[in-house]
Formats: structure tokens, C-alpha cells, sequence
């Protein structure tokens, strides 16, 4: 009985932990290349056997977090220097803290003519830095970009953006500010020019669909509610046994 | 618990700030040489709750992690420098800059601002000033005797006096334009000043290197457009409602699980 109790909370517990996730998902619905989160809640095949072992702790659930790479819709913003990514790949951007990796080509440029993020962090080409010569004689309206990420400006090939796409997506780590960072070393391969295509003036939307984290929520609620009632039950038929032992 | 809370707080927040700059956009959906503004957010940083390694069962290695986001924050307000309308008044005050270019106004403190709004007017003085009593660069004054001003596509200021037949050049505007227009600064009244995000000011003349030309007789409308703010409305006002159902969620569950004991 107690055995249930504890089944019935390690059950409320990651719901919790759930809600949390989805809250993120639903606060970032309008932010720019954000990608969705979704945490899933398994049993542990051995969480019986573990429990009549005595070891204490509690391993009724389990969770695994999973990041859904789902390309969002693409906004026209008519900006030269906005850029989407259609198809999979990221864009490289060099932080202090080193290189992390965004799907967010909300780019500007700097007095001195490097192409920088929205937190002024340079983007690699696929040589360094991009970096426009004489960025006072130009206009922001002359830099072409072709779907293969080639800057040119009249005839001029400035340069070219450097998108990278990984294996195993599930490498990627969030580090905030529509940026992601991986542990293992760079091992990125170059997007073959054939397949990649960015597209200018277009800015990914955030790929999180209101329908679906409210859908979340209802589940959420009642699932948690099921757990409460199952533990108020179990409460209750404890109660009721310890009336039948007092004489 | 709390932070589910936080979270939604946070993209509450950005709605209403999204509000707030679609309203401002529509209300100066008729405003001369008005630039739209549009907010740009960005997730917040993670915290870790597990990390990557060792599995519980012992046996597998696990290849994700447990990161649990803290929301959103608004990361840049973009000002779109993109062309308004271009529309004809026939008065041969009003001035409207077809390309990149900025007019230069001279504050009463003495800096420099710069506008796309070339409503101009005479004052008392005979000089050329904006709306708000600002003159623009060069001050330019003209005589009692003007009869006609006529502005070419390059700047040039020429004048027309009584009895005179022949038109005489009195000044040039100079534009301004900069390596990142975003990064200006409004400061209201259609007048924008230099920040270290915007650059310097590189000065030309019209119809040079991307600087644009001079219309005279014309004003430019607000670059705004209200069916794509109306749009933004609507997803503003839907994701600010879904936030607060987090919130509820977040309170419905609390209370449950205060009820545990009765």
C-alpha cells in the first residue's frame, strides 16, 4: 500500500518537471529559430524489483529530454541581412565562449563591415570572419546572397556562410539566445553546396505550435490529477484499515 | 514548480512588449517618414537538470540530457529602414528622400539628428526649419523677396527673387546615411541620433553612391503596413493567452497537490 503511495507521487513528480518544459515552449512561441522541447516520461522496467530490494530509492519514472529540430514556417522580413536556412544545417557563430551554432539569421553589420548575430558575435564564412570591405561606400541594400550562402556584391564574391549540419542532432545543447553549443569536437561536416539552401531576406519562426503545448497542458493537469486521486484513495483505504485494528 | 511560473511570466512579459511596439507601429501608421519597429526574442539560458552520461539502469550510455529552459527575453528591437510611399503634396517645402539617405537637423543644443520627415516650413526669421522649429543643415535663410524655391534631385537649393529671371543657388542639402541604420537612435519627433551601434555618419550628396535623391513637392508616408501589424496583433495577443493558461496549469496543479493532505 505504501509501495502505491509512493508510485502514485514518483508519478506527480516529473509531470511537474514536464509542465516546466512546456512552459519554456510556450514563453519562446514567438522567438526567432527557437526549437521545441518535449520531455518524455517512460517506467523503468526494473522500478519493481529495484524497490523490493530495499535500495531505497525511487525509480518509478524516468525521464529523457528530446529537442525537436522541426524546421519552422519562414517569415519575409525583407532585411538583406536576415537569412534562413531551408533544409537542415546551422550557422556558425564565434562567442567568447567559443563556437556555438544557431538556425537564427537575424544578422547585422557592424561599423567595421563584419556580419555579426543580434548579441554582436561575429559569423564564420567559410574562411573567418565575413568581413565587407569599405562598408562605407556600400549600401546594405547591394549585398546579394544566393541560396548557396555566396555574399556578392554587384560582381564581387565577398565570401561565403558557413553552414554546418551534425550527425546526430541530439549532440546539441541549448546555451540560450538561440544558440547551441555541442561537447564534441567539431566533427561538423560542411553542407554540400547541392543540398543546402538559405534563403535571404526570411527568418525562421519559432517551430512551437500553440495547439500542441496546450494539448500538453490538458494532459499534464489530468495526468497529474489521476496520480492525486489514485494517492487520495490509497490514503483513504489506509485510514479505513487503521479504524478496523482500534477496538 | 516556481519556475514554470517564471517562464510564463517571462513570455507574458514579451507579448506585452510585442503590444506595445505593433501599437506604437499603428499609431503612427500616418506619421511622415515614421520607421516600423519590430521586437526579435530569444530563449533564455538553460539550467541542467541531468546531465549526459551514465543511464540508470546501468547498462546504456545516456546520449541526452535534462536541460530545462527559463524562457524568453527580448533580444533587439529591429527598426526597418525600408522605403515608405513616396506621395506628392505640391507644396515646394516638402521634401522626401527616395534611397538611403538621412537630412541633417541642427538641435537647439547644437548636436546634429537626422530625419526622413522633410515637411520643411519658413519661420519668422526667413529661415528653413522643420516642423518643430529645427533648422536643417546648411541653415539656409531666404529674402522677402523670394517668389519661387525650387530643389533639384542632388540638393541643390535655388531661388527665384523679384524681378529676377534667372534662378541663383543658395546652399545644397547634404545627406547623411550609415553602415547600420538599425542601430540608430529614435528620440521622437522623426529624428533619429547617432549611436556606436549605427556608426558614423557618412555625408553626401543626393543621388550619389546609394544616398538617394531629392523629391521636391513630396513627402514619405510611414513604412508601415497594417494588415501585417494586424497580423502580429493577433499572434501577440494568442501567445500572451497561452502563456496565462501555463499559468493556471501551473496553479491547478499546485493546488492539487495541496490537496494531497487533507
Amino acid at each position: 500500500m505504501i509501495k502505491g503511495i509512493y508510485a502514485s507521487g514518483s508519478g506527480m513528480q516529473p509531470r511537474m518537471m514536464k509542465l516546466e518544459v512546456v512552459a519554456n515552449n510556450i514563453a519562446n512561441a514567438n522567438s526567432t529559430a527557437f526549437k521545441k522541447d518535449n520531455l518524455f516520461i517512460q517506467v523503468m522496467k526494473d522500478a519493481g524489483l529495484t524497490m523490493t530490494q530495499g535500495q531505497g530509492e525511487l525509480k518509478g519514472l524516468d525521464c529523457k529530454e528530446y529537442t525537436d529540430f522541426t524546421e519552422g514556417s519562414f517569415v519575409q522580413t525583407d532585411n538583406p541581412l536576415n537569412f534562413g536556412i531551408q533544409g537542415r544545417g546551422f550557422f556558425v557563430v564565434d562567442t567568447p565562449e567559443g563556437t556555438r551554432y544557431t538556425r537564427n539569421g537575424n544578422f547585422s553589420m557592424s561599423t567595421d563591415g563584419t556580419v555579426v548575430t543580434e548579441q554582436g558575435y561575429p559569423v564564420m564564412g567559410s574562411s573567418g570572419k565575413i568581413q565587407i570591405p569599405q562598408p562605407q561606400k556600400i549600401s546594405e541594400t547591394t549585398i546579394a546572397v544566393n541560396e548557396r550562402g555566396e555574399i556578392t556584391m554587384g560582381n564581387v564574391l565577398l565570401g561565403k556562410i558557413r553552414v554546418v549540419d551534425f550527425e546526430d542532432l541530439n549532440q546539441l545543447k541549448k546555451a540560450g539566445g538561440s544558440l547551441f553549443e555541442t561537447s564534441a569536437d567539431e566533427k561538423a561536416a560542411t553542407v554540400d553546396g547541392k543540398t543546402l539552401i538559405v534563403r535571404q531576406g526570411y527568418l525562421e519562426e519559432s517551430n512551437v505550435e500553440g495547439i500542441e503545448e496546450m494539448i500538453h497542458l490538458v494532459e499534464l493537469t489530468r495526468s497529474f490529477e489521476t496520480d492525486q486521486r489514485t494517492l487520495q484513495v490509497q490514503d483513504t483505504t489506509l485510514e479505513r484499515a487503521i479504524e478496523v485494528g482500534r477496538i | 514548480m516556481n519556475r514554470a511560473l517564471r517562464t510564463a511570466a517571462t513570455g507574458m512579459l514579451a507579448q506585452q512588449m510585442n503590444v506595445d511596439l505593433i501599437s506604437n507601429n499603428l499609431a503612427n501608421v500616418n506619421t511622415t517618414g515614421y520607421k516600423k519597429a519590430r521586437a526579435e526574442f530569444q530563449d533564455l539560458m538553460y539550467q541542467t537538470i541531468k546531465a549526459s552520461g551514465a543511464s540508470q539502469d546501468g547498462q546504456t550510455k545516456e546520449a541526452t540530457e535534462i536541460q530545462i529552459g527559463n524562457g524568453t527575453i527580448p533580444a533587439a528591437v529591429v527598426k526597418s529602414f525600408g522605403q515608405g510611399d513616396i506621395t506628392p503634396t505640391n507644396n515646394p517645402l516638402d521634401l522626401a528622400v527616395q534611397g538611403e539617405g538621412f537630412l541633417q537637423i541642427r538641435r537647439p543644443d547644437g548636436t546634429v539628428a537626422y530625419t526622413r520627415d522633410g515637411a520643411l516650413k519658413i519661420s519668422g526669421e526667413g529661415q528653413l526649419v522643420t516642423s518643430q522649429g529645427y533648422i536643417i543643415e546648411p541653415g539656409i535663410s531666404f529674402s522677402s523677396d523670394t517668389t519661387s524655391i525650387s530643389i533639384g534631385k542632388d540638393g541643390t537649393i535655388e531661388v527665384m527673387a523679384v524681378g529676377q529671371t534667372v534662378p541663383v543657388k543658395v546652399g545644397q542639402f547634404e545627406l547623411a546615411k550609415f553602415v547600420n541604420p538599425g542601430g540608430l537612435r529614435a528620440i521622437g519627433g522623426n529624428l533619429y541620433i547617432e549611436t556606436e551601434a549605427s556608426g558614423k555618419p557618412i555625408l553626401g550628396v543626393g543621388g550619389n553612391e546609394g544616398f538617394g535623391e531629392v523629391v521636391q513637392g513630396s513627402l514619405e508616408s510611414s513604412n508601415v503596413d497594417v494588415v501585417e501589424e494586424m497580423i502580429s496583433m493577433i499572434v501577440a495577443q494568442r501567445a500572451y493567452e497561452i502563456n496565462s493558461k501555463t499559468i493556471r496549469t501551473v496553479e491547478d496543479m499546485l493546488t492539487m497537490a495541496n490537496n494531497l493532505k487533507r
